[in-house]
């Protein structure tokens, strides 16, 4: 009996120290990072834009602020200007993302396109005294320099804009869906080097290049045929290849041109010649709404 | 009963041992948690900003041994706005931009919409052509190292792993008081006080950087002054190239590393608006000042006049294209005068060239002068590839220290009949008094030695060129 109460007595005080005990909890509440969500109707013109035109349509963010794990902070880059943004995203949807959905459907561009777009004011200047208009990272990221520099009412000027991007894009169909490199490759093999800027345009069109960077390798050689395709309108185009004086250089070229054709009618469903028509008419439209 | 009490006892110091202590605050070093901290010192900073009546200021310089010091002046408002001006350039107006406060590798203060602050941070904005891709090697993104009331201690975010960091001052925000609200147009009208006492043309090219002290002077020689860049160049005694990197000030400029005289430092330099001294600093009645004078020729006089007619074959271009801004404004309006008249012949000058002890086809007993000469290039305005050489022949003479004398013989070859086109460049570099010869100690976008040419009867003429050789 002794025993029992003695145990009971110890039962009921270990009890009341786990009733009373480590009871104070603190409630989950909001995180403590600041993460606001901006309303819909709080979004700048831009945002709504960006939300409207490519994060709903194409699940692709447009990075316009300064956001320095997005660049190379080893060069001297800047932000572009609020007045830039506007006229960039414009050319982006209208010259870039728009053919590709009309010519190649409404599941292309979200299948097969990079995730961000990211937006840079200046120039990007290498040591070599070049230029680069853009660069695409891993197929996620597009970046465009130059911003700044846009004009819309020069067709020109938009070209040389979109142009990285159309360049840029080829790269990223390349790595979902491969061309055939070692045919494309064997048109003019012996004439790719790292000294590309050494010639001008003309003397690489004379060697069966449609430009310059394209004698840097085959990839960059089969984006920079597609980027001057995309540049110009058909018979633009055809007026570039046919003012080369050297028929072997055309032909080169030609061949090229088959096998881009070839490539984005067999793997990708798109005609690139109606492609090209689309570009060349909503480039046409920008540059004489301004 | 004894047992049962031991057995509790124990018990109750087990739990007590090993119960929870009732503190919620586990790092009881802080009263909030590390993210609560860095918003409310986030915050802090934000507040401080927006709560200066008239802005905060900055003299940034972003690399002083290629640049000088720019003005800046920033309004934080509200929704992340901010008012910036600058004595960068000429627009001396507000703009209106957007920052951020954040976080880096501490807290740090973003200009996050392209304006005016970033003008010194962008490659492709550059003083000239040598520092494309890098720009005047700025930033827009500093870490907020410290934070009193009415300074804030800013650091360059780039500079942080380069070993430039070691060199770079603390950019210091200043809150704006009502004496400085105008600063920004009074540093631009110093600026352009400067460049037009620097241009005159009846003043001179020549400069000299002195020390004054205890009656007793330290000259630096080849002083000169780069305004896109804000810096003075000059060499010391021992011919060491030095580079004195300035912000301008409503006075005149001041460095942002003091210039020892004896052991007094000496900031600030007050702009002179008239007569011999350009700027005068430090205490002249305590016998320790700097002067920066204009000079009617060089410093030293030299036998670089000699060295430069030695040899054979010897060629120096001034070549329009690069090194017009490299000349004196009186130089560029003979160009100006020249291409205006060349005009009419719709060609403009790209090049005038020296050659000296050629040996000329032409160079027989009949013509016996032939070995020196100064040529004239001219482009035809609507065919690049279309060049015309003009050729003057003429006499040198070395005799006198620093100095070449070509004399004009008159003998313009086949090209006789254009000689009055160039004659305002060609009056000048024929002039009977000659010209100060000086191998320089600078270059310009190429590694070529620069030789400069300057008129000793007007010293505010002078044109440079390319060593070919």
């Amino acid at each position: 009996m002794k025993n029992t109460s003695n145990r009971y007595l110890i039962g009921m005080l270990a009890l009341v120290c786990l009733v009373f005990g480590c009871q104070k909890e603190e409630k989950i509440t909001e995180s403590l990072l600041k993460t606001p969500q901006i309303p819909e109707n709080e979004l700048s013109d831009i945002d709504l834009t960006i939300k409207n035109d490519f994060i709903n349509p194409y699940n692709i963010d447009i990075i316009y602020s300064w956001k320095e794990a997005s660049v190379d902070l080893n060069r001297f880059l800047v932000p572009p200007r609020k007045a830039s943004i506007t006229p960039a995203l414009k050319v982006i949807k209208s010259v870039w993302l728009d053919p590709y959905t009309k010519i190649g459907g409404a599941t292309f561009v979200p299948n097969i396109s990079p995730r961000e777009i990211v937006l840079i004011g200046n120039q990007n200047f290498n040591r070599s005294g070049t230029a680069t208009l853009g660069i695409a990272e891993a197929g996620a990221r597009v970046t465009f320099f130059e911003t700044d520099n846009l004009d819309l009412s020069n067709a020109d000027n938009i070209n040389r804009f979109i142009g990285t991007a159309q360049h840029e894009y080829v790269h990223i169909l390349n790595q979902t869906i491969p061309f055939d490199e070692q045919r494309y490759g064997n048109i003019t093999p012996s004439q790719y080097t790292s000294q590309w800027f050494n010639s001008t345009i003309t003397e690489a069109r004379e060697l069966g290049f449609i430009s310059n960077y394209a004698r840097l390798n085959v990839r960059e050689d089969f984006a920079e045929m597609v980027r001057i395709m995309l540049s110009n309108d058909n018979k633009t185009y055809n007026a570039i290849i046919d003012a080369i004086p050297i028929v072997n250089a055309r032909n080169l070229i030609r061949q090229k041109e088959a096998i881009v054709a070839d490539y984005y009618n067999s793997e990708l469903g798109i005609d690139i010649y109606e492609l090209q028509a689309e570009v060349a008419k909503n480039t046409l439209t920008i540059s004489n709404e301004e | 009963m004894r047992h049962l009490i031991k057995k509790i006892v124990w018990l109750l110091l087990a739990i007590y041992c090993i119960s929870c202590e009732n503190d919620t605050n586990p790092d009881s070093l802080f009263e909030k948690a590390p993210t609560k901290r860095i918003e409310s010192k986030i915050e802090e900073v934000n507040t401080l900003l927006k709560s200066a009546e008239n802005g905060w200021k900055f003299v940034y310089f972003p690399n002083d041994s290629q640049v000088g010091g720019f003005t800046y002046v920033f309004r934080f408002l509200e929704d992340n706005k901010v008012e910036i001006k600058s004595d960068f350039d000429d627009d001396t107006s507000f703009e209106t931009s957007s920052y951020e406060i954040n976080l880096g590798s501490t807290i740090q203060l973003t200009f996050n919409e392209r304006s005016k602050v970033h003008d010194l941070a962008s490659g492709d904005v550059v003083p000239d052509d040598s520092l494309i891709g890098e720009g005047y090697f700025g930033n827009f993104q500093f870490l907020v190292q410290e934070i009193k009331t009415d300074t804030i201690i800013l650091r360059d975010v780039r500079l942080l792993d380069d070993n430039l960091v070691s060199k770079q001052p603390d950019i210091k925000l200043s809150r704006m008081t009502t004496e400085d609200i105008n600063i920004i147009e009074q540093n631009r009208a110093v600026l352009s006080k400067l460049n037009d006492r620097l241009e005159s043309p009846d003043g001179s090219v020549f400069l000299a950087f002195e020390k004054r002290f205890n009656g007793a002077n330290e000259l630096f020689t080849g002083t000169r002054f780069d305004l896109l860049r804000r810096i003075i160049l000059a060499t010391d005694k021992d011919g060491v190239n030095e580079t004195f990197a300035f912000n301008l000030t409503p006075n005149g400029i001041a460095f942002n590393k003091p210039i020892k005289v004896l052991n007094t430092e000496i900031f600030n330099l007050d702009l002179q608006e008239s007569g011999s001294d350009l700027f005068i600093g430090g205490n002249e009645a305590d016998n320790k000042s700097i002067h920066i004078a204009f000079l009617d020729k060089p410093l030293i006089l030299t036998d670089d006049n000699k060295e430069m007619i030695s040899g054979l074959n010897n060629v120096y271009g001034y070549i329009d294209e690069n090194l017009n801004t490299s000349t004196s404004k009186a130089f560029q309006a003979l160009v100006k005068q020249t291409n205006e008249n060349l005009n009419s012949l719709n060609f403009k000058l790209i090049r005038v060239q020296f050659h000296y002890n050629v040996n000329d086809p032409s160079d027989d007993e009949a013509n016996p002068n032939r070995n020196n000469f100064i040529q004239y290039l001219i482009q035809d305005l609507d065919d690049d590839s279309r060049i015309v050489r003009i050729i003057h022949y003429v006499n040198v003479d070395s005799k006198t220290k620093s100095i070449l004398k070509f004399s004009a013989t008159g003998d313009w070859g086949l090209n006789l009949s254009v000689a009055p086109l160039f004659s305002a460049i060609d009056d000048v570099l024929t002039d009977s008094d000659g010209l100060y010869i000086i191998k320089e100690s600078y270059t310009v976008r190429f590694p070529n030695t620069i030789w400069s040419f300057t008129s000793v009867k007007t010293p505010s003429i002078q044109v440079v060129s390319y060593s070919f050789q």
